[in-house]
């Protein structure tokens, strides 16, 4: 069944099939799937010369290295809380502080949701690989910054800067207001 | 009774100051340390006082914050405010934390906190600390305008961070704080630039200036979380542990943006602490290698179908020793 799958991928790559609605529920349905019809352009667009310039290794690592270099700890990169995932937020019952969730929260939502938005087929059915492999790579590293940042601040109650100043986890918030800091600076 | 010994007195009161003099002076350094320790811990507390300071991380974040701590017959209150544009605060008691976060047009509540600790003790017990950490008192500086002892605690090895600690000589309060990294570098620094005691905090200093009227409000109970445990036939062993961390918590728990339920192992050394999650979620990317954010390093791998991933302020080396040697052991 799994081979059927990707076998109805390559014949629709190779002109061979037209891509019908079935799979496009199924590319809907299976991340799996997408990621290896998104790498099936790229391979065929990269044996056509169609990529750019910029290897998509070094983009990856660009944006990695841009987020490494990120002073904030709990960065909020989105400027507006959706009332879904404050409710969400403030019935998860974590002993940390609710606000820290909920702007770690925020980016989680943008990030799950995405996959199963009707824009990302849109994107599949019509890939623009470079647009596509930079927001991948890009998505994929806020995913892991957003994870960390969860990580953290389940971790900040048993700190040592906690230790220190009872405050010290509030300051990073308190001072973490989306214009005081420059996003994917260079 | 004459001693055995054949060593005239000179020669002993000479091996007395040769041996047991430096050692004797380092003991009542480190009850100085414990003492001072002791008396911040007490401040952080007990003091009442309106004041002003910069906090950073590493070179590129610098905000400048004010906070109100008030101790009365109403408990212990706490007021925290953004100097900087958009003015986000947060209120403590000892119940709630009230974040108010005008750039959002939300207030978040916490409510029914327990008393925990507030802030939480810095270990006044140093007979674990001193085996891996040095305590010095380095005289005198003047902070804010007030004179303080400098207290410097630098690690023994490269496996944690060393702090520089200003306490107020007269009150007790730490007035500054530098957190240096293995390489000598400064990677977090908190400092009060203006400090105001007083005997009684006026309530309106406690209140917000915002009016959050209009805001969202979002409240939440400190309910029990529903820990599920992760996989109950399943333990988990670090094999490889920095000298002198050991094991202090171990739970289960949600959060919010991990998709399934984590454990989170936490081990200390008395003061530095490193928390492992792991997961098991293959779906998500999840950290493998290294990456920091400000004074937290952590260092992340896959292993079977698991995340593991180490946080701590500690240098990488540590979180990287714990996360790469987590082990499975099925009972």
């Amino acid at each position: 069944m799994t081979e059927k799958k990707y076998e109805n991928l390559s014949a629709i790559m190779d002109g061979e099939t037209e891509l019908n609605d079935q799979l496009i529920q199924q590319l809907h349905a299976d991340p799996e799937l997408r990621s290896r019809w998104q790498r099936y352009h790229l391979i065929r667009d990269g044996l056509d010369n169609h990529l750019p310039d910029v290897g998509m290794s070094d983009i990856s690592e660009k944006v990695m290295s841009a987020l490494e270099a990120e002073p904030t700890i709990l960065a909020p990169m989105h400027k507006r809380i959706s009332q879904k995932v404050m409710k969400q937020a403030a019935g998860l019952a974590v002993a940390a502080s609710v606000a820290t969730i909920a702007i770690v929260s925020v980016q989680t939502s943008q990030l799950t949701n995405t996959p199963d938005s009707t824009t990302s087929i849109a994107r599949i059915e019509q890939p623009r690989i470079d647009q596509t492999a930079i927001s991948q790579a890009r998505l994929r590293n806020q995913a892991i910054q957003s994870k960390l940042n969860g990580y953290l601040v389940n971790h900040n109650e048993y700190s040592m800067s906690a230790r220190m100043q009872g405050m010290m986890p509030y300051m990073r918030i308190v001072g973490d207001a989306d214009n005081q800091r420059p996003r994917d600076a260079k | 009774m004459q001693t055995t010994s054949g060593l005239g007195m000179p020669s002993r009161l000479l091996l007395f100051t040769f041996f047991y003099l430096p050692a004797l002076v380092l003991a009542t350094e480190l009850v100085e340390v414990q003492k001072l320790l002791k008396k911040m811990q007490h401040a952080a507390h007990m003091q009442n006082y309106d004041g002003t300071f910069v906090y950073s991380e590493g070179e590129s974040k610098l905000s400048a914050m004010r906070l109100i701590h008030s101790a009365d017959q109403k408990g212990e209150r706490e007021r925290l405010v953004s100097l900087d544009n958009v003015g986000r605060e947060v209120i403590r008691n000892s119940k709630n934390v009230i974040c108010i976060l005008p750039d959002r047009n939300a207030v978040v509540v916490e409510k029914g906190r327990p008393p925990a600790q507030f802030p939480p003790q810095f270990p006044d017990k140093l007979d674990h600390l001193k085996d891996h950490y040095s305590f010095k008192i380095e005289g005198e500086e003047k902070v804010a305008g007030q004179l303080a002892h400098k207290l410097v605690v630098l690690p023994n090895d490269n496996f944690r961070y060393g702090h520089h600690l200003w306490i107020d000589k007269k009150t007790g309060l730490l007035l500054k704080t530098h957190l240096v990294n293995e390489k000598g570098s400064l990677v977090e620094q908190f400092m009060f630039t203006h400090i105001k005691y007083m005997k009684r905090v006026p309530e309106k200093l406690l209140q917000s200036s915002v009016d959050s009227t209009k805001f969202k409000r979002y409240e939440s109970n400190d309910l029990k979380p529903k820990s599920k445990p992760v996989s109950p036939s399943l333990l988990w062993k670090v094999t490889q542990l920095p000298p002198g961390f050991k094991r202090d918590h171990h739970r289960q728990l949600k959060i919010p943006t991990s998709r399934t339920p984590s454990n989170q192992l936490v081990f200390t050394d008395g003061l530095a602490s490193i928390s492992v999650f792991i997961e098991n979620n293959m779906e998500d990317p999840n950290l493998v290698g290294r990456t920091n954010m400000g004074a937290v390093n952590a260092h992340g791998k896959t292993f079977k179908d698991y995340h593991v991933t180490a946080v701590g302020e500690v240098p990488h080396a540590s979180v990287k020793m714990i996360s790469e040697s987590v082990v499975l052991n099925s009972r």
